[in-house]
């Protein structure tokens, strides 16, 4: 992982000169041109329409701008523009659930009155699961979870981030702070002892 | 064992399949998930970090996603060399709210000396002399000669505005020379010349520039370049890898 390098930072310098009056528009329209692919490609990721996702890292981009004599030269400014588009993200997020809570709601699971009457209410088609299925949810899955909990911490969270989250190896590395070969070790540990566990869960109880 | 690495695998299917996986409703703020990647927390804000992260995947997207901030693949980089439009259309409106959004100038204005306001004072009535003074000048030039500039300068140096004599001007063959004479403690190896023109965002820059004793530093402009119209000039020292500014001025240069 790169270190939070500032000496001879060209953006840093960059930002330097705005602080200090020097070169404000041609030093801000560098680090726009530089950035902004960074963010705007973020709130694709976040699931936001192209038209949305430009909207915002304008936002993020007037902020930065706006406050730009709030950043401290100490840490790398990817971070604190990361810091920005996350907050703005958050807000957003908490706007349109606000909204969509605001609106109208309609239990699925209540009859709607009609002019005719009573109609059913719309429902989620679902399938039923076979005994099989209801069986390993109902008892053998309970066993696993249990299982996993006594799992040593990391491995355990390496084990959800993986099967329950469904990252890659590399991923995982980067959320824990670990290597690779740890992560993997953690997981070929993991594996075993619950198959040991399930084993024994076998024999006692065929 | 192979029985039960299929029943392992059967197992986390479900796990990963139970759901929809509610993240949990708070959440660490930004500068946490900073802090916390940078390794900047104690081992049990760790701790109650990495536990967060195993059970939240927006804060773990997140946290991948400030990754790919500080490592950027190719795709988040800008391509050399290709015209943005996009990107050039941005900041095209961004720079329209920049610049009319009065609060982005504040802080800026807030951090020189409280004299400025005087010193703009001075300098607008300084200008406004200038200005008859050119007025008067143009009169007197009946028939100027095609391409024949006539240059009036100020340069503005802690809190005062100096008049002409500290700018100097000179026709030269098919260039112009201006002089800048900077103020005798301020000196630094080597300088570099910003020239932008008022309401312009292009500037300029004349790099490795030298002060001489006893006549300043001298930069040769294309007339071609130097249509008439207002410039301002922002000279700064350059030492130890660090631009520092010595002085600006402020040219008017008229037809």
């Amino acid at each position: 992982m790169r270190s939070d390098s500032v000496e001879r930072d060209p953006i840093l310098e960059l930002i330097a000169q705005i602080q200090a009056g020097t070169r404000v528009e041609e030093s801000s329209e560098k680090l726009f041109r530089r950035f902004r692919p960074s963010v705007q490609s973020f709130f694709a990721r976040k699931g936001f329409s192209t038209e949305d996702g430009r909207d915002l890292t304008q936002e993020v981009f007037l902020r930065v701008f706006k406050g730009i004599d709030t950043f401290r030269r100490e840490s790398r400014f990817e971070r604190w523009l990361w810091e920005i588009a996350a907050h703005i993200y958050f807000n957003e997020v908490r706007r349109r659930r606000t909204e969509k809570r605001d609106g109208l709601e309609m239990s699925l699971d209540t009859p709607v009155e009609n002019d005719d009457g009573v109609s059913p209410a719309p429902g989620i088609p679902t399938s039923d699961p076979s005994p099989e299925e209801q069986v390993i949810k109902g008892e053998q899955l309970a066993a696993f979870r249990a299982a996993l909990q006594e799992l040593p911490d990391q491995m355990r969270r390496c084990c959800l981030l993986r099967y329950e989250k469904g990252l890659k190896y590399q991923e995982i590395a980067i959320v824990m702070k670990i290597s690779i070969e740890t992560v993997k070790a953690h997981l070929h540990q993991a594996r075993k002892r619950l198959a040991a566990r399930l084993e024994a869960r076998k024999e006692k109880d065929p | 064992m192979n029985d039960d690495t299929a029943d392992l695998d059967r197992l986390f299917a479900r796990l990963s399949g139970e759901g929809p996986h509610r993240d949990p409703d708070e959440h660490p703020a930004p500068e946490k998930l900073s802090a916390y990647l940078a390794s900047k927390l104690s081992p049990e804000e760790d701790d109650v970090i990495q536990e967060h992260l195993a059970h939240c995947t927006l804060c773990t997207e997140l946290l991948l996603d400030l990754q790919r901030f500080l490592e950027p693949p190719v795709e988040d980089l800008p391509r050399e060399g290709v015209v943005d439009f996009e990107t050039a259309a941005g900041w095209r409106e961004l720079r329209g709210k920049l610049w009319k959004d009065e609060s982005i100038s504040k802080p800026l204005r807030s951090r020189r000396p409280a004299s400025l306001k005087s010193l703009a004072a001075v300098l607008a009535l300084a200008m406004v002399g200038l200005g008859m003074y050119v007025l008067k000048l143009h009169g007197d030039l009946n028939a100027p000669r095609a391409g024949y500039h006539i240059l009036l300068a100020s340069a503005q140096t802690r809190g005062t505005a100096e008049p002409v004599e500290r700018v100097k001007l000179h026709e030269v063959p098919r260039d112009l020379s201006l002089t800048l004479v900077k103020p005798p403690e301020v000196d630094f190896p080597a300088y570099v010349a910003e020239i932008s023109r008022e309401n312009s965002a292009q500037v300029l820059t004349i790099k490795g520039l030298r002060y001489q004793k006893e006549e300043g530093i001298t930069l040769l402009l294309s007339k071609d370049r130097f249509e008439p119209g207002i410039y301002r000039i922002v000279l700064l020292g350059f030492r130890d890898g660090q631009l520092r500014r010595a002085d600006s001025y402020r040219l008017s240069i008229l037809p």
